[in-house]
């Protein structure tokens, strides 16, 4: 057993990127050692056809190493040698190189320690939520998730353990890298160019890494539409960044796994899309249009009201054709946005509420700013199916954005109760 | 004067971390944009994890030169000096090198490409950088896996001393440098602008008369 987790930093978090890399099987456990509370120790059972990310876990989890001499780096013989990893918040300085480890990964082998550990260690923050890039094969920046760092640095450790290490071991690790990125369903990073560096902005999978996966691409207008409201409105000001900020670390804590798991199950791709991603994108651009009055994002540019009404009916149009439960959706949903796991209620849900219990920490952003704005989309759609005007259904979506609005965080910039 | 000034620099304190949720306060209005674009403002962050409170500090520019200047505007390190209320800001990689401490063996170090905001001629502009409000060491302990970060708490700020990075073209490495090298370049690159100046929103009592080097 050879894989630990410094429990100094954020291990959760690593947890959750070494869960990425395995494919979200939960073969992966942790366990505490006895003689040192400083880290967790790994176990992994495999199962069986996870792909060759998880294969890779398997072997740096359930070998003991013994590495060999490299005398050309200056590295000596350990036997059963430990790899730990360290995930750092931004702005921890290296002793070491004397520079900032903020939007960067760096191992190495501590011949301090007796006997040698192998060391690989990277930043959490993605450049402080400023995002990572490097460079394809045509030159353009593309994002550098967490867990590809985290593989790209296991890379190197697992050559320093096997004896492979080579002078420029970045081609190779890059090469690794990319069976990574191919899990996530992301750009590959070209293996013969290193560079990198902090702030990016659209990218390949820049924008929401479950609706990316819900829609196949981070172009696609729908996501294109949420980043314009995410980042030209919601994110204008520092009260909105920090609301921002503090989504995501929620958000992290469970969207690698589920949008792993969507891209692995079509079924489970086309559900989050229809019954989530879609409606949540709906009720996001009413918000928008309600709040700042202006018009649609879409290239139409209805009103509030033809928007409310327009998409409303055309969803419960689509609901009634396909047999979908509206009201029940709505109600199970609400009660997931409460904080509650609904025993009943559609499959779907039920398996959303035991997503986001299982990250163990209360998630209340997360089921304000994505759950409970779904609920409230689902429960306007079934007001739709009944025989209603359509100022009665504008009335209604606008109550449900004011209820939903009344208990959001006092520093979302543009809201206002009660604004037109 | 020819060359790259530094006019002012401030550094604020993060705003207080909000209760969530609660009612709604009604929209502040936005402030003004300011001359030039923070490149280490957040933009498209859905992997924000780990951030945390951090002071802004603010550096102002001119450029009194007849050539645009590619400045520097990534934090490449920091450090404080209680004795004197002194925040450091690294602008510069006048401090890296390859991991080289006794006992340490590098297997894989990455020198990242700074942001860089151009300066036209005559003109000036702000660069914002964020800074941790501790300096956050990392180390490693005798007898235990687990590294240590170890923190000192940064504040009150009353100089900031600049470490600023400049040159007539941006810096670009070819792309397969190895990473001794680029961190060669980037150590090497341009003009170093060193400046302390007085944190103009919390000056100290007799100001600081700025103390300006360049090194080339």
């Amino acid at each position: 057993m050879t894989l630990f987790i410094d429990q100094t930093g954020d291990p959760d978090l690593v947890l959750s990127d070494v869960f990425t890399i395995c494919g979200a099987d939960f073969g992966l456990g942790d366990e505490t050692v006895p003689t040192d509370s400083s880290v967790i120790q790994l176990t992994y059972a495999e199962t069986a056809g996870q792909g060759p990310t998880a294969d890779r876990l398997d072997q740096l989890v359930n070998t003991d190493f013994d590495m060999p001499a490299q005398p050309d780096f200056g590295i000596p013989a350990t036997d059963d040698v430990r790899i730990v990893v360290t995930g750092l918040p931004a702005g921890v300085l290296d002793p070491h190189s004397g520079t900032d480890l903020t939007g960067n990964g760096m191992s190495y082998v501590d011949t301090t320690s007796s006997p040698a550990v192998i060391r690989a260690v990277y930043d959490l923050s993605q450049c402080n939520g400023a995002g990572i890039w490097v460079v394809d094969d045509d030159g353009n920046h593309i994002v550098d998730p967490n867990p590809v760092i985290l593989y790209h640095e296991l890379s190197h450790s697992l050559h320093a353990a096997t004896g492979t290490l080579q002078a420029n071991d970045e081609p190779a690790a890059e090469t690794d890298e990319n069976v990574m990125r191919d899990r996530l369903g992301i750009t590959h990073r070209d293996i013969n160019s290193h560079d990198g560096g902090c702030g990016i902005t659209g990218g390949d999978d820049g924008g929401c890494l479950v609706v990316t996966a819900a829609y196949g691409s981070s172009y696609s207008g729908a996501v294109d539409r949420l980043r314009r409201v995410r980042d030209g409105v919601l994110r204008a000001d520092a009260g909105g960044r920090e609301f921002f900020d503090a989504l995501h670390r929620e958000y992290y804590r469970f969207s690698p796994q589920l949008a792993a798991a969507m891209r692995a199950d079509g079924r489970l791709r086309a559900e989050v899309r229809d019954l989530v991603v879609a409606p949540l994108l709906e009720m996001v651009e009413l918000a928008y249009c309600r709040v700042t009055g202006a018009r649609a994002l879409a290239s139409t540019g209805e009103s509030f009201a033809q928007l409310a009404v327009g998409r409303v009916r055309a969803a419960a149009h689509t609901a009634s054709a396909r047999g979908l439960d509206a009201s029940g959706l709505g109600g199970a949903l609400g009660a997931v946005a409460d904080g509650g796991s609904p025993p009943l209620g559609p499959p779907l849900v039920r398996r959303l509420g035991r997503w986001l219990d299982a990250v163990g920490v209360p998630l209340p952003l997360t089921r304000w700013a994505i759950v409970a704005p779904v609920a409230a989309y689902w429960r306007c759609v079934a007001t739709a199916l009944e025989p209603r005007s359509d100022s009665e259904i504008e009335t209604a979506v606008a109550a449900e954005l004011r209820a939903w609005l009344a208990h959001g965080p006092a520093t979302l910039p543009g809201i206002e109760e009660g604004t037109p | 004067m020819n060359g790259l000034q530094i006019v002012r620099t401030t550094v604020t304190a993060p705003p207080e971390t909000p209760a969530l949720p609660k009612t709604p306060a009604p929209p502040e209005t936005p402030a003004p944009p300011e001359t030039a674009a923070a490149p280490e403002t957040p933009a498209a962050p859905e992997a924000a994890a780990a951030a945390r409170p951090q002071l802004t500090v603010t550096i102002d520019v001119r450029n009194d030169s007849t050539e645009t200047y590619h400045v520097w505007a990534s934090r490449r390190s920091y450090d404080y000096d209680p004795a004197t209320r002194t925040l450091t800001v690294y602008l510069a990689d006048v401090l890296r090198q390859m991991p080289q401490s006794e006992g340490i063996v590098p297997i894989s170090y990455h020198p990242r490409t700074p942001a860089q905001v151009a300066v036209p001629a005559g003109q000036t502009a702000t660069i914002t950088v964020a800074v941790p409000t501790a300096v956050r060491t990392l180390s490693s302990v005798p007898g235990q896996l687990g590294l240590r970060v170890d923190e000192r708490p940064i504040g009150p700020v009353e100089r900031v001393e600049c470490y600023l990075t400049y040159a007539d073209v941006p810096y670009q490495p070819t792309g397969d440098l190895p990473s001794h090298v680029k961190a060669r370049q980037l150590r090497e690159w341009g003009t170093t602008l060193h400046e302390t100046r007085p944190n103009d929103l919390n000056p100290p009592a007799e100001p600081t008369a700025p103390d300006a080097q360049e090194q080339e």
